[in-house]
Formats: C-alpha cells, sequence, structure tokens
C-alpha cells in the first residue's frame, strides 16, 4: 500500500465521523489542556516565588566566604550579563563620642560595609526615606534603631567606629536579606566602602564574610550564573554559592515541598490524560471492528489495518492535542482573573511555546501509546466477522500479550521520565503507576466476580443483570472500572495531597509566630525583661536559656582534622558558633524521627535537628564534643528531630536534656509579639533599663514568609482543585465513550418489551455498579498513594481524611450511572428498528 | 461498459475452484460439531453455481474457507490451483485483493466512504490507473450513477447491496463470492440487485459462487449444489424448474 493510498483511506475515514472525530479530540483535548495548564502555571509559579522570594537574598545568586573572594568573579564568561555589588560583614565595637571623664557606651554591632548599589531586589526602608549609598558618604552611617538608645544616641548624632567619627544619617526600619536576625550579634551598621577605608577596621577585625551579589538581567540566566560559579574551582571549593531558595530555611521547605507537588500534579494529569485516551480509542476501534473485518476482506494485509490506524491515531492526536494546547493557553490566560492577587503581576506568562510543544507531543505521543494495545487488537480482527457479527478476535498467546504490556510500561515510562526530567522519576512513576494498576485489575476483578455472583440471587430482573454484566466477559466491563479506578486514584490524591499541604503551607501559619527576639538577655536580667515586656503590651514571650559552643570533636577525632580539605562552605556547619539549649520536654513541632528524647540516664544526650546531623555526618550513638568557654563538654546523640521551621518560633540545632550544661555561662534568647507601634516604645524601654540587650525585629520578615507560604498553599489548592476537576471530566467523557456499544442492547431490550425507564434502570444500575467498585478500590489507593506522597515525599504528618475516602466510591457511583445514562439517551429516545438495522 | 478480463493468472489452468476432502469441526461448547465433512467440489471457470441448503448446512462455512476467512480441519481448497488452506494472513489478503470479489448479507460498505469510493477502492488498492471512471461506469451499470456521491447511510439498503455488487466486480475479479446477497432485502429490490449481478458477471465472464437459502434465487443459477447436515446433498446444472 502506498503513502498516498494510506493517508486517502485515513482522510476517507476521518471524513465521514465529525462526531466521533469531535469526541475524540475533546476527550483528547482535556487531557492534554490540563498538562498544558498545569506546567505553565507550574511555571508562573515558580517565577512567582522567585519574584517574591528574591528579596530576601536581595539578588539572583549570592557568594560569600570568610575570606576575600576569588578573582574570578571579577570575569563573567561573555553573555553572563550580570550587576554586582560587593559586601563586607564583620562585627566590630561602635561607641558614642567620648565626653567627659566617663568612657563611652559602647555596644557590639553587625556592620555591613556597601560597594554598590545594595539592595537589587527588596525595600531597604531608611529614615528619613532615601537611597542608602548619598546617605552614607563617606562618613555617614545607617544604624538600626536599637543602637541609639543602647548608645543614648540620636538620629544626627556622632557613632565612632573603628576611632573614625561617623554621623548618624538613617535609621534602618527595614532590611531585605536581614534573615537570621536571631544570630546577629548585635544591631546593623551600614557603612560605605570609602567610610570604612578611613578607619583601621578592615585590617583589625576578626572575622570578615565576604559577599558578593549579583543581578542577571533574564531569569533563566540565575541558573547559568550558578552552573558557571560551580565549575570554577577556586568558587566551588572555598565559597557558598546561594540562590534565593537557599535564603530562608522556614521556606526552603515549603518551596521544596510545593515543587514535588508540581511534579506530582504534571504526571497525575498525564494518567488522567492517558487513561482517557486510552478508553476512547479502544471505543473508537471497538465501533470500527467491522470496518476492519470488511477492509480485510477487501485485501489489506493486518499490518496495513494497523498502519491505517495508526495513522488515523496519530493524525487525531495530532489534532486534540493542538486544540488541548490551545485551549490549556486559554486557561493561562483566565488564570490571573481567577487566582486574582495570588500572583504577583506579570508572573503568568500565558504563552509558553516550550509547554505547548511538550503538550502537544505528549499529547500524540500517549495517544499513540495507549493505542498500541487496541490496535493490535484490531490486527487479530477475523475477517470471517463479515459473515458472522459476533467473532470476537482470537485472545492473543500469552507471551505477547505480556511483551505488548512491557513495551506499554516502557513507553510510559519514557514519557514520564521525558517529561519529569529525570529517569528515576519516570522510573518510580511507571512502577507506582503498574502497581497501582495491577492492584487495581486484581480487586476489581475479585470484587466483580463477587458481586456477579451475587446478583444471580437478586430479585428485581433489572439488579440481577446489572450485577452480573459486570463480570459477563467482552463486556469490557473490567477494562472500565480499571480505568475508572485509576482515575479515582489520581483524582482522589490529587485532592487529599493539595488539602493536607496546602492547609499545612497556607491556613498552617501559626497566628503566635513571634515578631521580635531579643538576644543576650542575662539569666538575672529575665523576669526584670518579662515584666517590662508585659507592662509595654508584648504578648507571647517565650524564653529559652541559650549556651554558646564550638564543635571541637565528633567521636574523639578533632574537627579541625575533620574539616581539612573541605571547602569553605561545608566546613562552616562544623566551625561555625554553635546555639545549645535545653528543654525539659520538646516543643509541638519538633518531631523525633529516631531514637528517643532524654531516654538513657546514664548519658549526657542531646537531640540534632535532622538535616543539621545529616550535614555533619553523624547520627544517633555518635559522641560530640563542645568546646564551651574552653571547657570540653562531651554529649551523646539519642535521638533526630524534624523541626517544622515554617512555624517560626524559636527553634535549636542542638538540645540537650536538663542540667548538662549548668555550670557554663548562659545568656537567655526571648521571642515576643508586638504591634508594630509598640516596637518603638518596647525597644526605648529595654534601652534604658537593659542596655546589654538587643531587640531584633522580624515581623517583616514573618510578613512575608507568610505571605509566600499563604500564596503556595492557595495556588496548590488552585492545581489540585484543577487537576482533579480535569480527571472527573476525562472519566465521565471515557465512560460515555463506552456507551455507544450498549446502544444496540438498549434497543433490543426495548423490542423485547422493557420501557425506556427500565431501560435506563437497567443502565443506571450497571454503571453505577461500575463506578462502585472502581470508587472502592479507587479510593483505597488512591488514599494508599497520598499517604506515601504526604508521609513519604514530602516528610508531613498524615489525617485521615475519612468523609472523602467515604464519599468517594458513592459519588463516583452516581457520576457513572448520571454519564452511563446520558451517554445512551439517544439509544433510549429513539424507536429501536434505527439502532438495530445500523 | 467494456469491463477488462479478468486478468491475474493463477498458478495452474484447470477448473476454478477443487475441494478435496473439506472438513471443518467447531468446538461448540466444548463438544466437537462437524459443519462440513469431507466436501468434494469443483466449480469450473465463468461458472455461476449456487449453494443452496437450510441454515447450519454447513453452506457459510464453505464460503468463509473458500475465501480464506476461516481455516479448515482437514482437506484441500484449491482456487486457480492455489492452495488457499496454506496462506498465511498476507498472502490471503494480497490474494484477495487481486483475484476474489465479495457481496455480503449485510452490505459491508465502508461507512465513511462514498459509494464511488467504495467502488475504487479495490483498483486503488491494486495501484491502478483509471480507478474514478471506472468506478462511475461501474455504477451507471448497476443503475446507481447518479449516487456516486452519497455515503452508504444515505442509501437503501438495495442501493446498498448495488453498490457492493460494483464494488466486487471493480477489481475484475476471477472469483466472486456472495454470501445471502439479497438475505436483507425484499423481493423486488432483491431482484434489481442479483439482475446487476448477474449482467456484470455475464460481462467479465467471472466464476461467481452464491449462498443462498431462497430456491427461488438458486433457479437463477447455472449450477445448484444443495446441502445438507455438512454433505453434498445434491448438484443439479442447467436452468430450473
Amino acid at each position: 500500500m502506498t503513502l498516498r493510498l494510506l493517508l486517502t483511506l485515513v482522510r476517507r475515514e476521518l471524513r465521514g465521523s465529525a462526531a466521533r472525530v469531535a469526541f475524540f479530540v475533546a476527550c483528547l483535548s482535556v487531557g492534554v489542556a490540563a498538562v498544558v495548564a498545569v506546567a505553565g502555571l507550574a511555571d508562573s509559579l515558580d517565577r512567582a516565588l522567585r519574584l517574591e522570594a528574591r528579596p530576601l537574598l536581595a539578588a539572583d545568586v549570592a557568594v560569600s566566604a570568610q575570606r576575600p573572594l576569588p578573582e574570578v568573579l571579577e570575569q563573567l564568561p561573555p553573555g553572563l550579563a550580570a550587576e554586582r555589588v560587593d559586601l563586607r560583614l564583620f562585627s566590630t565595637m561602635a561607641s558614642a563620642p567620648p565626653a567627659g571623664e566617663a568612657p563611652p557606651r559602647s555596644a557590639l554591632v553587625d556592620l555591613k560595609v556597601v560597594d554598590g548599589p545594595y539592595p537589587f531586589y527588596g525595600a531597604l526602608e531608611l529614615e528619613p526615606p532615601g537611597p542608602l549609598a548619598a546617605a552614607l558618604g563617606d562618613d555617614g552611617v545607617a544604624v538600626e534603631p536599637s543602637l541609639l538608645g543602647r548608645l543614648g544616641l540620636k538620629s544626627g548624632d556622632t557613632l565612632m567606629l573603628g576611632g573614625e567619627p561617623f554621623q548618624i544619617r538613617a535609621l534602618v526600619r527595614a532590611e531585605p536579606d536581614r534573615v537570621e536576625a536571631s544570630l546577629a550579634p548585635g544591631p546593623r551598621v551600614f557603612v560605605s566602602e570609602q567610610g570604612l577605608a578611613r578607619t583601621p577596621l578592615d585590617t583589625t577585625a576578626g572575622r570578615i564574610t565576604y559577599k558578593t551579589l549579583f543581578r542577571v538581567e533574564q531569569e533563566a540566566q540565575a541558573a547559568v550564573l550558578v552552573r558557571w560559579l560551580n565549575e570554577q574551582p577556586e568558587v566551588a571549593a572555598w565559597t557558598r554559592v546561594e540562590t534565593w531558595s537557599d535564603a530562608q530555611p522556614a521556606l526552603r521547605q515549603g518551596l521544596e515541598q510545593t515543587e514535588r507537588f508540581l511534579g506530582l500534579v504534571a504526571l497525575l494529569s498525564l494518567i488522567v490524560g492517558g487513561a482517557g485516551v486510552a478508553q476512547v480509542i479502544s471505543a473508537w476501534l471497538a465501533r470500527r471492528m467491522d470496518t476492519v473485518a470488511a477492509l480485510r476482506c477487501l485485501g489489506l494485509t493486518p499490518n496495513e489495518v494497523v498502519a491505517v490506524y495508526l495513522a488515523q491515531t496519530a493524525a487525531l492526536g495530532l489534532l486534540g492535542s493542538l486544540v488541548g494546547a490551545l485551549a490549556g493557553t486559554l486557561c493561562l490566560l483566565l488564570v490571573p482573573g481567577l487566582l486574582g492577587d495570588l500572583l504577583p503581576p506579570g508572573a503568568v506568562v500565558p504563552w509558553q511555546p516550550l509547554a505547548a510543544l511538550q503538550g502537544t507531543a505528549l499529547g500524540t505521543g500517549v495517544a499513540l501509546l495507549f493505542a498500541w494495545l487496541p490496535l493490535r487488537e484490531a490486527r487479530r480482527v477475523p475477517p470471517l466477522r463479515v459473515l458472522r457479527r459476533d467473532v470476537e478476535p482470537a485472545t492473543e498467546p500469552a507471551l505477547p500479550r505480556a511483551l505488548r504490556g512491557l513495551t506499554l510500561i516502557g513507553g510510559l515510562g519514557l514519557v514520564a521520565g521525558l517529561w519529569a526530567g529525570s529517569a528515576v522519576v519516570g522510573a518510580a512513576f511507571t512502577a507506582a503507576v503498574g502497581g497501582v494498576v495491577l492492584a487495581l485489575a486484581g480487586s476489581v476483578a475479585g470484587l466483580a466476580g463477587g458481586l456477579a455472583a451475587l446478583g444471580g440471587r437478586a430479585r428485581s430482573w433489572w439488579l440481577r443483570h446489572g450485577l452480573v454484566s459486570l463480570a459477563r466477559p467482552g463486556a469490557g466491563a473490567l477494562q472500565a472500572m480499571t480505568a475508572l479506578g485509576l482515575g479515582v486514584v489520581v483524582v482522589l490524591c490529587a485532592a487529599i495531597v493539595q488539602d493536607q499541604l496546602s492547609a499545612r503551607l497556607g491556613a498552617g501559619f501559626p497566628p503566635d509566630a513571634p515578631g521580635a527576639f531579643l538576644l543576650d538577655v542575662q539569666p538575672a536580667q529575665l523576669d526584670g525583661v518579662q515584666a517590662l515586656l508585659q507592662a509595654h503590651g508584648a504578648g507571647g514571650v517565650k524564653q529559652a536559656p541559650m549556651v554558646m559552643g564550638r564543635l571541637a570533636a565528633i567521636n574523639g577525632e578533632t574537627t579541625e582534622a575533620r574539616v581539612a580539605g573541605l571547602p569553605d562552605r561545608e566546613r562552616w556547619a562544623y566551625t561555625r558558633e554553635q546555639r545549645l539549649s535545653w528543654v525539659e520536654a520538646l516543643p509541638s513541632d519538633n518531631t523525633v524521627v529516631a531514637g528517643a528524647f532524654a531516654s538513657d540516664p546514664a548519658l549526657v544526650e542531646v537531640s540534632l535537628e535532622q538535616r543539621y546531623a545529616d550535614r555533619l555526618g553523624v547520627g544517633l550513638g555518635d559522641r560530640l564534643t563542645f568546646d564551651v568557654m574552653g571547657v570540653p563538654v562531651d554529649l551523646h546523640v539519642t535521638s533526630l528531630r524534624q523541626v517544622q521551621w515554617e512555624s517560626f518560633q524559636m527553634n535549636f540545632f542542638l538540645l540537650t536534656e536538663p542540667g548538662a550544661l549548668d555550670a557554663a555561662p548562659r545568656s537567655h534568647l526571648v521571642t515576643l509579639q508586638v504591634d508594630a507601634h509598640r516596637e518603638d516604645a518596647v525597644r526605648d524601654a529595654l534601652a534604658a533599663d537593659f542596655p546589654n540587650v538587643t531587640l531584633v525585629s522580624v515581623r517583616a520578615l514573618r510578613d512575608k514568609a507568610a505571605g509566600i507560604l499563604g500564596r503556595l498553599g492557595a495556588a496548590i489548592q488552585a492545581l489540585g482543585a484543577f487537576t482533579a476537576a480535569s480527571g472527573v471530566l476525562i472519566l465521565l467523557a471515557s465512560v460515555s465513550a463506552r456507551t455507544e456499544a450498549r446502544a444496540r442492547q438498549v434497543a433490543l431490550l426495548k423490542t423485547l418489551g422493557t420501557t425506556r425507564a427500565g431501560a435506563a434502570a437497567l443502565l443506571a444500575v450497571e454503571y453505577a455498579l461500575v463506578g462502585l467498585v472502581a470508587g472502592t478500590v479507587g479510593a483505597v489507593a488512591g488514599g494508599g498513594l497520598a499517604w506515601a506522597l504526604l508521609t513519604q515525599l514530602m516528610t508531613l504528618p498524615w489525617q485521615t481524611p475519612w468523609l472523602t475516602l467515604a464519599l468517594a466510591p458513592l459519588l463516583t457511583a452516581l457520576g457513572a450511572a448520571a454519564a452511563g445514562v446520558a451517554g445512551n439517551t439517544r439509544a433510549l429516545a429513539v424507536r429501536p428498528g434505527a439502532a438495530l438495522r445500523s | 461498459m467494456s469491463p477488462t478480463t479478468p486478468a491475474s493468472a493463477g498458478p495452474t489452468a484447470g477448473p476454478c475452484i477443487r475441494l478435496r476432502g473439506l472438513t471443518r469441526v467447531l468446538d461448540s461448547g466444548g463438544r466437537p460439531l462437524t459443519v462440513l465433512d469431507s466436501v468434494d467440489l469443483d466449480v469450473e471457470d465463468g461458472e455461476f453455481v449456487a449453494i443452496l441448503g437450510p441454515s447450519g448446512s454447513g453452506k457459510s462455512t464453505l464460503l468463509a474457507l473458500l475465501a480464506g476467512l476461516d481455516r479448515p480441519t482437514a482437506g484441500e481448497v484449491l482456487v486457480h490451483g492455489r492452495p488457499v488452506h496454506t496462506l498465511d494472513e498476507d498472502a490471503l489478503a494480497r490474494w484477495r485483493r487481486a483475484d476474489v470479489g465479495f457481496v455480503f448479507q449485510s452490505f459491508q460498505l465502508l461507512d465513511t466512504f462514498t459509494a464511488e469510493e467504495n467502488v475504487m477502492f479495490p483498483m486503488e488498492l491494486l495501484g491502478r490507473p483509471g480507478a474514478r471512471e471506472r468506478a462511475r461506469a461501474l455504477l451507471d451499470a448497476v443503475g446507481l450513477g447518479a449516487r456516486g456521491h452519497h455515503y452508504p447511510r444515505q442509501l437503501s439498503g438495495g442501493e446498498q447491496q448495488r453498490v457492493a455488487v460494483a464494488r466486487a466486480f471493480s477489481a475484475a475479479p476471477r472469483l466472486l463470492l456472495a454470501d445471502e446477497p439479497t438475505g436483507n432485502l425484499d423481493g423486488p429490490t432483491g431482484r434489481v440487485v442479483l439482475d446487476a449481478l448477474d449482467r456484470l458477471r455475464q460481462e467479465a465472464g467471472t466464476t461467481v459462487v452464491l449462498v443462498t437459502h431462497d430456491p427461488a434465487i438458486g433457479a437463477r443459477a447455472q449450477r445448484r449444489v444443495r446441502f445438507r447436515d455438512g454433505r453434498v446433498e445434491s448438484d443439479e446444472r442447467g436452468a430450473s424448474a
């Protein structure tokens, strides 16, 4: 057969059945539209997060180290256009100018030396407002308000830094990238590079952090820049390269979970689309069996028949995918209107050629892949069917059938892998889907067989017929139930994960999250500070004792020996000063994931935050030696904890049992909530009574993070709902795709004297049972999958959604019955003769 | 019109059809059911044979075996000397497209093709030039020259079957197999179809094997072979009474 004849055949085959072509295209396009829209939304969300989270780093990319940064940073490769600003950060003493005999008051400050247009993103709020560079000049500083009270100064006064006078030109009300404020040694002071040059500080200061911020011109270049940086041996060896996602540990967890969810949603929409396509194609081919037989009689070889239908599927697949990609793009156009201010302006880019192209290729690929099985059936349609209609295709021997199954699974894995951009994800996804399908098919067959056996004894004839038809061979009920069950799995899984994740990220943001920290409260001051806070209307006051220490040895091996040869950024975990605290019992936002907290009376125990333990490469049973003011303290790791950083509560990497550090000098970390307008009053009162105590406000940051988490939650909800809704739509479509085959049966029943209501009842019972079985098995599998995803992949707690799980089978049954009856409206309405003759 | 004479050459000369010991046993719910029992039959080139018999006598099975749509349990089917029972699916398909025409009880027109395209199709499949012109001529010959652009569902049963007859002759096959061609039609309509078939057969000199349960239709054939219980009951030649 020539290609031309093939195309002529395909054209003629499609031309005469406009309605069926439209239906096929519609089903496929819903799937592709879902995939394209989800991909586009995910991309938009990603962009939105970047827009929102960049201020937390004040840059696209930041490089830092504890020594001058490598010179290679001075020359970025051509084609990478990036602005830069160099910063130096260190702590030093600042004091009021000497006046009279008394020594001037002084305080430890957190100096930030700025050389360039800082910050790139986010707002540095100054009072009076204005650009930082103009305020600083070469003899000015901008300071955090808490410094004024401690030194007894006011705006415009002179501040001594490194022995040189600087004028206080501005107060710092908010600083975008001051994220780990609770770690700060003292109030912030900004000074320009020229200003610093007037002092000897850069040679005398102890521990200087050198930091360069980059802003790239195009978003995509951030990743290019990071890759290039990591390729530079010096950069990789001893600097820390951060992007916005590294900036805020409290957000990172939420971001990671969201990214996983987005990937999941994209893959789930793929299965729903695929299942819908498979159903539609097999229904389509079932109706073409007579034509296939006639073509065989007219002299087409089996391979030519397959070629005709493969080409047909490809053409339909392409058409459906193009329509779907267009529809998905239109959906994205609607998103800003639907989500309102959820996403920042400019975050949604509706026209995404890559997503549209991927969606089209995916839709066509999935159509061909899923068509493969039924198409091979077409090959087996016996031409004898032209003489005897009831001749069914011969059953294929087990081996080729198994091989075809494997081909399909392999193909699915390939598509999933390409889509997710990872072979591991593709394999895991395929294994999961394969497992679910097998479990579904097995339990559906078992349940259906059981129900059918019961049905033999049912009183009313329509119930009996409905039940028995479940297990009738060749009726396609098993296939339909498996496909429907898979759909239920997808919809439930998306809905449950969406629900629990968004609740966790959005509404889950605690109202008692502190707005400010007090640093360096001495034990003797604790009662006084608490009384003062109460008097000024601050609420939610919590405190924790804190001892600073350096990690001296792990299991007797000194830290120096351990870090030798490690790059700076890994060394930092070992060498930085650590805060140790102790508690009687773990707070509620801490979950022990290994071992047990304070469980061995014979040992001095410590509980480590899991990530921190991973970074140090230690686990249960290891012995950590801390140097606390020159005194070695041995601590035994007996538990690992997961901390919900997004609770924004005070939390520590290292928690010991009470008594372990009693001998060490300690201070207290205090957290509190205070209204914005009272913050200055609290700050002033503290400065007057407890000049050593620093108040660090994190309200702006907290609100920002709460906003981002809230948006993540809402966006996840929207995406999950969208996936679930498109899944339901496709499932209904695929149920009604199957119904046409029943038209003859309906006609026959009516001929035999069944009323329309009776025939409708029969159909309703049959489809409701299909839905009930599929819904029950799907609910169990979907709940299980959601549980695995939430607890294993996203490490979130699990709450069994009993109501959802209970409603799923009922709703599936109702929906299937409605779709089944609706799909047969015509057959129920017309005179039976027409249906029987056709 | 002047149909071309059957062109494709068989491997050997001799009778058009030669059946020897043809047996077909079906598995009927676990019990073997002999549908055809050691049938021997020869059909000469250009003969018009009616296969008659009540339902269940094995006549349709015979047709299926003749066309290679089914495989015999034992025995041989030689068509123009070609051992049809040994051919694989691809060889059967190629043989059918060139040498065999079909007319079925339920018409079996391709529903997405127009009448003209249905008639053209066997010729297109063989890559023969002038398919459209010949299709029009054939439709004219069966009295449907004006309906070429209609789809099957826009035609009456009798018209559909006449299209099927035109299609069956379009590739100028040497053998035409017809299965109850008037079974779904009323008497007068059926006669129009049979007239068309007969006329085309005579013009082309095609061998026709027609299966029917209707003695009146069988009467139009040159030879009548009656089947009963899977065996040839009688075989008579010449015009029937």
